[in-house]
């Protein structure tokens, strides 16, 4: 620095001396503020970094006044630079005063600050010392944690020893004392009662906080160092936990228990990982820059949203959190808070765009114009209307009408009207007095305008003010144009006045009458002459100075223009002129070879230069005459305005004159007047186009005005829509309708008495002419006596009238609310109304709307505006972009992971909805694959097939298209009725979910293991007597495959048929045949053995020999469910039966006779059918097992064999096996673990019974399950539709089909077995396995003959129904049999003895047969009562059937409770449908042509030979084998077919069937095997014979044979 | 694709006036959520318990759902009825358990009972309610979207 001049130097020093000062000063101030600041950050980390730490104070309090430092350098370059300069004093002072402006500006800026700060902080005190209260007052210990840190940090006065230390530091080097002091000094605290002392003062302080703000600007920033600090404790605290490793390596090896880490716990590990920020309100200093005072947008004017409510906590937690973020403090704005948006709502919306191109659009979303259809009765009566409270009365005031012109009117009349009109519109002129108005304001201006000039004319015109000046002008031009129209027409109107009472009278003096009571009188109203005179003179003044000065104006403006082109036309010329030149210059230089031509040139090059010159010379404006605007000024005043002085003209219009009496008039006015008097006058009243009332019919007077005066009170119900009045005219009795006027709805506002009258116009362009005086309607008529200027009036007139809302008696207004009002109520929106200033049109219109708005200056954040706002900003911003559509989750779309179509592809999805589902192909799928890909498109198939397929029927399935239709009709019933056990299905017990073992019971006779089982142990073992035991039930849940077992015992079969002899003589008789085969004992009669057929598994027995063979071998079959379900439902829905097959083994040895080895002896094993046994799977699962002696299917006839008698005459069984006839075997069936049948549904159902009698039958039934638990007992059942039905609505005599009664016209009973047969071709099906649920379904017999197919209790009931109508007593029997369990039989009483019918097999047995399947009986029905069975037995051998005896059989029905006199639910009579021949010889075809086609399938390695001859012979067996119902066999088969074929070794047999479906007859034809026949030289034949019966019932028969060639 | 399995029970209410109850639930997704099996609402049955104050339910709930996207979480509603002894069922409180229900952890199953308090017209009654929630595959799924949402 170079040697500065003294002046300056002292200058510059004071200088120094001043900033010093005030720097001390400022720092002084700001240093608790900084220190503390800056601290925070720090309180924590040790004692070393604190030194930092001041040193880094330093920095802030001298950068806090960094502007007075850098004034302060740049001294300094100035200074360098001044020391140079010649006139440095100058800018030295110059220098100074900026400094010392500066200076001023940072201290009051600094003060200012201060000052701030200590008033905002005030109610952020406020907040923070509630929200303290809040948590001390909750949280205790985090109080007290609180204090604990609030001592914490070092105390102030060790960093004040710091500080000095520091101080010494920066002073230069410390000494030696000072350094050691510094390393090695343990700084203790200060002793704790300073801390507490303190903190005691400034709880003190707390309490006195509104006494000194000084004080509290120091309460305020140690109470925000505590805040803070505290915020941040933990988090540091914690940390050494986080780091230290306190576990050694072994620690790590060591297996330890895994540790439980309590919830308390949990939370504490939690807190230290996560940060939870805290909600206490963050001071405003934090959230600003540094040294930023908070700017309050609201105080200095500006529109601020109002924030969105959020509390205060979470604004607190959400500030806290925010500025620990990087950057945090861009999130606040400059007031301190967080910006936030005053609506969270998008500007635009976010529905797709929908393209309107016609092309593009589909169709479906073309939208199409539909006009508003108004509901007829919606909103047509007012709410409330129906109380008596809430009636409305709408008030008509009909009071007169005055017509305005009207075909009598004379032409005197006509004048008068306009005369009348014409002073009307004077008086609403004069009363308005809008000349008057503008002229006030025209003065007004003027001296606003003249006051305006003057003030300022001493100074030179701003540009504002000269805007404002030109304003007023334009303002004062508008108004007197204004002014001086207003004034002309009220010049003109007066003048019209006078013209047209000048027309009167000129016409009353023509024709020589009056007609009208017009009188014109003229006031004359004198004025001061001299000061009109001033006025007038004054007014043309003014005038004419303004228009000079616009004229002035004008002119000065148009000489501007001219200059200005004047001036551009001059730059044009000079240019030309330049242009010209050089080109002359140029033609110099080339005239020299040619100068002939230059004249020409010049020429051309003259008048091409005009061409070039755009403008022409303009004209100078002419300067205005203004001599010739006073004179203009005074014309138009002439014109328009009051001659100075001229008294002013009043006219007054008043009736008085007096019309001439008719009696002086000529005849044509007469006969007029006389029309007039003809006339009269009414009107009605039309209330939402009804008419509610009329008024009095009035006659017209001559001055053609009618007072009604009545008012009408209407109590309306519906809402007003409108209400008219409509003006009837009345001549003589005819009346025509004039005009319709209609009147507004009143507003509810408006109540009667408060509104005066108001007057509606109407007019009506009926013409009307007439040969008198009256003038007529829309007739041309003339005044002027040449006839020209015609003019046609049309009839108008105005009605007086006023509707309003009728009062009540309490003041009330009986008006409905205002939200009944159609139409609503339109409001003006002020004068900011964009409607109102563009029109509706040019709301279209985006420039317009945006001119507006610029123009009305609207204030974009007024959120009145937004609307406004944000379409222009749409519209300026180009195409029109803003969606209109809304989304609620518009950001759906952009947070997919995948799209719908993938997910729907996906295949693992879909098959576990369809598992879901249950859909019955995926029901029980047991692993669905974890990935996508391995799921195969394979699994699909068959389902989609099926729904493909669904609807269609397979006809080759049922081969029958009625069948099919009952199929299909069987499936909807089936799927209603499942619907409908769907809910009962979820009603479980207990015991369905829970399994409980049950608690052993000690001694006692219980299952548990110290009952009987402890007796047990001390008995003998007796391994030769074994005894059943209990076996464990299993439930469905807990199955899968191959865990059922099908045990199959079949322990001895009775009555075998035996072979018979091959003879080749046909002859011997059967009978010798018999005799043959026992007198040769040793001749084997039979080998039997049984193979049983399961689900595709097929086991035999051993073979055994004779007729009566034992075998007694357990077989055992594997069980599958469907798609492996094991669940109840499934189970009970399996089809599948047991097949129970005997064969016969039969050896055939054929001796080859080879010429080379010699003789060799070759064996053939046969098996040969004899009779089958079947039982479904549903069975043996509902009965658990199945014990018993069945009687085995047997063909009728089977070639080869013969039905072997008794002869064993010594057998025990003889006696009673002598009673029936056929083949029997001995089972037992059961299934191997045992499950457990699903139980009945237990629900109530829908009934029409009674209720009494409901009560008693459960009653009855409780009663009985209660004394004998194994008696089925049935009195209620469930039909079709799902109802409870009391059973015995079901027995009604009903005939059977006539062509079974027509077999025996003379012997009724001889038809009996032919109907039992009937009804056992209807095919048999259980419900469970139909319905798939557990209910019994009962239908009537017309049901059950049309759907063809039901369990035995239909076929039981159609039986006994039938038996009935052919008069025999009978019943039905609710017993047991086998197999099929609890059944319905049938019993009638023939000839003393009681017979009982086995309904699905048509067979009868009687009483005492032994082989009879029923077991059990339980009750007995009829159509008359229900007897329940209360004898010691059950066995039908062993029971009464004599129901009159109380004490065998108990009545349901008894003298205490008499038979209500039940209807029977079953049809009148049954409508059977004639037998279709050809449909049974079609199918007889087609099941022939099927069962071949089957055997040959099932033959793949042999040739299949049909032998035609034995099949056309066997076809002629079987018609006669249906006509004696298989029975009694004749053994002519044998022997025609004996005959006939000769050396062939026959067997075969006829097998009789149920025709429903051909999957049943397959697999009968399957089962007999008759297929396996190995032999070579095999010949087979097989004839089908189908026989229909009445209804499509059919009966089918096969004669099965196979033939080898002997 | 991500799935989510909810496992879990209704176990009891307690402190309501009556201690014979039962409870009505339901689950609410949103858009974006497909059930693929389990019923997503239900009723349990009535407990009248004769010792202590808690009504056990025990109620199951087992719902397997996909979803495209991630708004609309599941949320459960539960609404305890008193079933007075002559069948007369009242409605006593009703409650949302919303953005805890699905309280969620990549991959892991998360286990957590919560007391819900169930607003009723005078009482304060809770009912308690566990739940896990098995999120499949979804983790990835999540940071897929995240990291599609970050490029942008």
């Amino acid at each position: 620095m170079e040697a500065p001049e003294d002046g300056e130097e002292d200058e510059r020093e004071a200088l120094k001396r001043h900033l010093r000062a005030e720097r001390q000063k400022r720092k002084k101030r700001l240093l608790e503020q900084s220190s503390i600041q800056k601290s925070r950050d720090a309180d924590d980390v040790k004692d070393v970094t604190s030194i930092q730490q001041y040193s880094a104070d330093e920095g802030p309090s001298e950068k806090a006044d960094d502007s007075v430092v850098l004034s302060k350098s740049r001294t300094g370059s100035q200074k360098g630079l001044t020391s140079r300069t010649q006139h440095t004093h100058h800018l030295d002072d110059f220098v100074k005063r900026r400094l010392e402006e500066k200076l001023k500006a940072a201290r009051s800026k600094g003060e200012s600050l201060q000052d701030k700060e200590a008033s905002l902080e005030f109610p952020s005190r406020l907040h923070s010392l509630r929200d303290r209260d809040t948590v001390t007052r909750f949280d205790r210990e985090a109080d007290a944690d609180r204090a604990g840190r609030r001592d914490s940090p070092p105390p102030l006065s060790t960093r004040v020893r710091f500080r000095e230390a520091a101080r010494q530091v920066g002073k230069g080097l410390p000494t030696a004392e000072e350094a050691f002091n510094f390393f090695t000094l343990n700084f203790d605290p200060d002793p704790p009662d300073v801390i507490e002392t303190s903190s005691r003062r400034r709880q003190k302080q707390r309490k006195t906080t509104d006494e000194d703000e000084e004080h509290e600007d120091v309460d305020e920033d140690i109470q925000e160092e505590n805040e803070t600090q505290s915020e941040e404790a933990p988090l540091v605290q914690t940390q050494e936990d986080l780091f230290v490793i306190d576990q050694s390596p072994q620690d790590f090896l060591e297996i330890r228990k895994a540790e439980y880490v309590g919830y308390q716990k949990l939370l504490q590990l939690q807190s230290e990982l996560l940060f939870t920020p805290s909600f206490r309100t963050v001071p405003t200093s934090i959230k600003l820059p540094e040294n930023m005072k908070p700017r309050y947008l609201e105080d200095e004017g500006l529109y601020v949203g109002e924030r969105p409510p959020v509390s205060l906590t979470n604004e607190n937690i959400l500030e806290n959190r925010i500025l620990k973020m990087e950057e945090g403090k861009k999130w606040f704005g400059d007031d301190g808070r967080i910006i936030a948006l005053p609506n969270p709502i998008k500007e635009s919306s976010t529905r797709p765009p929908l393209f309107h191109m016609e092309e593009a659009l589909d169709p479906a979303l073309q939208t199409v114009y539909r006009k508003a259809v108004k509901s007829k009765y919606a909103n047509l009566y007012i709410a409330g209307a129906a109380d008596p409270e809430g009636d409305y009365q709408l008030d008509v005031d009909v009071s007169g009408l005055i017509f305005s012109h009207h075909p009598l009117f004379s032409r005197e009349h006509i004048l008068g009207a306009r005369l009348a009109q014409l002073y009307d519109q004077y008086l609403t002129r004069q009363r308005n007095n809008l000349t008057g108005h503008l002229t006030d304001k025209l003065n007004g201006l003027r001296n606003a305008l003249r006051n305006m000039l003057e003030s300022h004319s001493g100074l030179n015109p701003t540009q504002a003010l000269q805007q404002r000046i030109s304003e007023y002008n334009l303002e004062v031009r508008n108004t007197r144009h204004l002014r001086d129209s207003e004034q002309e027409k009220d010049r003109t109107l007066l003048k019209n006045i006078v013209k047209v009472w000048k027309e009167i009278k000129a016409l009353r003096e023509f024709q020589k009458f009056t007609n009208t009571p017009y009188k014109l009188y003229l006031r004359r109203e004198n004025v001061d002459r001299v000061s009109d005179e001033q006025d007038y003179e004054d007014e043309i003044l003014a005038e004419v100075v303004e228009l000079e000065a616009e004229t002035e104006e004008e002119y000065q403006n148009k000489l501007a223009e001219y200059k200005k082109r004047l001036e551009e036309w001059k730059l044009c010329r000079k240019k030309q002129k330049a242009k010209k030149k050089k080109q002359k210059k140029k033609k110099k230089g080339q005239a020299q070879d040619d100068t002939e031509g230059e004249d020409e040139e010049q020429d051309v090059s003259e008048s091409e230069g005009p061409t070039d010159e755009p403008p022409p010379k303009p004209e100078p404006p002419e300067r205005p005459d203004l001599g010739s605007i006073e004179q203009w000024v005074r014309e138009k005043a002439l014109r328009i305005r009051r001659k100075p002085g001229e008294a002013i003209l009043i006219p007054e219009l008043s009736a008085s004159a007096n019309i001439t009496a008719s009696e002086l008039c000529p005849r044509a006015e007469k006969a007029r007047r006389e029309d007039v008097a003809r006339r009269s006058l009414f009107t009605k009243i039309l209330y939402n186009d009804k008419e509610v009332s009329r008024t009095d019919s009035r006659s017209l007077n001559t001055d053609f005005r009618v007072h009604f005066g009545q008012i009408f009170n209407l109590k309306i119900v519906n809402c007003p829509q409108s209400i008219s009045l409509q003006v009837f005219e009345e001549i003589g009795s005819s009346c025509s309708l004039l005009a319709q006027v209609f009147l507004p709805v009143p507003e509810p506002s408006v109540v009667t008495g408060s509104v005066p009258l108001e007057e509606f116009e109407f007019s009506s362009n009926q013409r009307v002419m007439f040969d008198h005086e009256g003038v007529g309607s829309d007739v041309p008529l003339s005044f002027e006596a040449d006839g020209s200027n015609k003019q046609s009036l049309l009839t108008s007139g105005k009605v007086s009238c006023c509707v309003s809302w009728g009062i009540g008696d309490d003041d009330v207004p009986l008006a409905p609310p205002i939200s009944q009002q159609p139409g609503g109520v339109h409001s003006g929106k002020g004068h900011l109304d964009a409607v109102s200033y563009i029109g509706a049109s040019g709301l279209y219109d985006m420039k317009k709307i945006g001119e507006w708005a610029k123009q009305s200056r609207l204030d974009p954040n007024d959120p009145k505006n937004a609307s406004i706002m944000q379409l222009l900003k749409v519209a300026s911003s180009g195409e029109v972009t803003a969606p209109e559509y809304f989304r609620l989750e518009h950001l759906q779309e952009e947070f997919n992971f995948v799209t719908d179509e993938e997910l729907e592809k996906s295949g693992r999805f879909r098959l576990l909805k369809l598992r879901n589902q249950e859909v019955a192909e995926f029901r029980n799928y047991k692993f669905i694959p974890a990935l996508e890909r391995e799921v195969t498109d394979t699994v699909f198939q068959e389902y989609e097939k099926r729904l493909k397929e669904g609807e269609v029927i397979d006809t080759k399935e049922h081969l029958d298209s009625h069948r099919a239709l009952v199929a299909k009709y069987l499936q909807k019933i089936r799927e209603s009725v499942i619907n409908r056990f769907l809910l009962a299905k979820h009603h479980y017990l207990l015991s369905d979910l829970v399994t409980e073992e049950e608690i052993p019971t000690i001694g006692g006779a219980g299952p548990g293991i110290l009952g009987i089982n402890l007796f047990k142990l001390a008995e003998p073992k007796r391994p030769l007597k074994p005894q059943r035991k209990e076996r464990k039930k299993v439930t469905a849940q807990n199955l899968s495959d191959g865990d059922i077992k099908l045990l199959v015992n079949i322990i001895r079969a009775y009555d075998i048929p035996v072979r018979r002899l091959q003879s080749n003589k046909p002859g011997q008789t059967s009978h010798s045949a018999l005799q043959g085969s026992i007198g040769l004992p040793d001749q084997i009669q039979v080998r039997p053995f049984v193979e049983v057929s399961f689900q595709r598994t097929v086991l035999q027995t051993a073979t055994a020999d004779g007729p009566n063979p034992c075998w007694n071998e357990e077989l055992q079959l594997p069980f599958s469910a469907p798609n492996g379900d094991y669940s109840t439902a499934s189970l009970q829905s399996v089809k599948d039966e047991v097949f129970i097959n005997i064969f016969d083994e039969v050896v055939h040895e054929t001796v080859m006779n080879d010429k080379n080895r010699g003789k060799s002896i070759q064996t053939h094993i046969e098996k040969r059918w004899l009779g089958s046994v079947k039982i479904p799977f549903s069975t043996i699962y509902s009965q658990s097992k199945i014990e018993g002696t069945f009687k085995v299917n047997t063909p009728a006839v089977l070639l080869g064999y013969s039905k072997e008698k008794s002869h064993f005459t010594n057998s025990g069984f003889d006696i009673l096996r002598s009673l029936s006839e056929g083949t029997f075997i001995t089972l037992f069936i059961t299934v191997d673990p045992q499950l457990v049948p699903g139980e009945s549904v237990r629900e109530k159902f829908d009934t029409q019974e009674d209720e009494r009698l409901l009560q008693a039958s459960e009653r009855f039934e409780r009663d009985a399950a209660q004394r004998y638990p194994d008696r089925p007992c049935i009195t209620t059942v469930i039909d079709l539709s799902g109802k409870t039905v009391f059973i015995t609505r079901y027995i009604r005599p009903l005939s059977p089909p006539k062509e079974l009664l027509d077999e025996f016209p003379n012997n009724p009973l001889e038809a009996t077995p032919l109907v039992a047969r009937f009804v056992s071709l209807i095919p048999s099906l259980p419900d469970q396995v139909s319905l798939s649920a557990t209910c019994d379904l009962w239908s009537t017999c017309d049901q059950f003959l049309t759907l063809l197919a039901g369990d035995e209790e239909e076929h039981a009931v159609l039986l006994c129904n039938y038996f009935l109508s052919l008069g025999k007593k009978a019943w039905l029997i609710i017993g047991t049999a086998i197999p099929e369990g609890p059944t319905a039989y049938v019993l009638t009483l023939e000839q003393n003895l009681y017979l009982i019918w086995n309904p699905s097999s048509g067979q009868f047995y009687g009483q005492y047969d032994t082989f009879c399947p029923l077991q059990a009986v339980g009750c007995l029905v009829n159509a008359d009562n229900v007897w329940f069975n209360i004898q010691q037995y059950t066995s039908p051998m062993r029971v009464s059937f004599d129901i009159t005896k109380a004490n065998l059989w108990k009545p349901f029905f008894s003298r205490t409770f008499s038979h209500p006199g039940l209807s029977s639910i079953q049809p009148e009579e049954l409508v059977y449908r004639r037998t279709d021949r050809a449909a049974a010889a079609e199918l007889q075809d087609r099941i022939e042509r099927i069962l071949k086609e089957k055997i040959m399938e099932w033959r793949p390695r042999q040739p299949t030979r049909w032998n035609r001859y034995c099949t056309t012979t066997l076809k002629q067996f079987l018609p006669k084998l249906e006509l004696i119902r298989g029975q009694d066999v004749a053994e002519g088969h044998r022997h025609e077919l004996q005959s006939l074929l000769g050396d062939y070794r026959i067997s075969g047999f006829p097998l009789n069937l149920v025709f429903s479906e051909i999957r049943p007859i397959i697999e009968a034809v399957y089962s007999t095997g008759i297929h396996s026949v190995q032999a070579s030289n095999v010949e087979f034949a097989l004839a089908v014979y189908v026989h229909p019966y009445p209804n499509n019932v059919m009966s089918v028969w096969i004669y099965l044979a196979s033939l080898v060639l002997t | 694709m991500a799935e989510l399995h909810i496992i879990g029970q209704i176990i009891g209410a307690s402190g309501f006036p009556e201690k014979t109850l039962f409870c009505k639930w339901g689950i609410h997704t949103g858009e974006a959520w497909r059930l693929l099996s389990g019923l997503k609402e239900g009723q349990t049955q009535v407990d009248s318990p004769q010792i202590g104050d808690i009504a056990y339910w025990s109620h199951p709930i087992d719902l397997h759902y996909a979803t495209k996207g991630l708004q609309g979480w599941p949320k459960i509603h539960l609404e305890v009825w008193h079933q007075d002894s002559f069948g007369r069922c009242q409605l006593y409180g009703y409650g949302f358990l919303g953005d805890d229900f699905d309280e969620k952890e990549g991959g892991r199953e998360t286990e957590k009972q919560s007391e819900i308090l169930l607003t009723a017209a005078r009482h304060l009654n809770s009912a308690q309610f566990t739940c896990s929630c098995v999120i499949q595959r979804i983790m990835q799924h999540v940071y897929r979207a995240v990291n599609i949402h970050t490029s942008i």
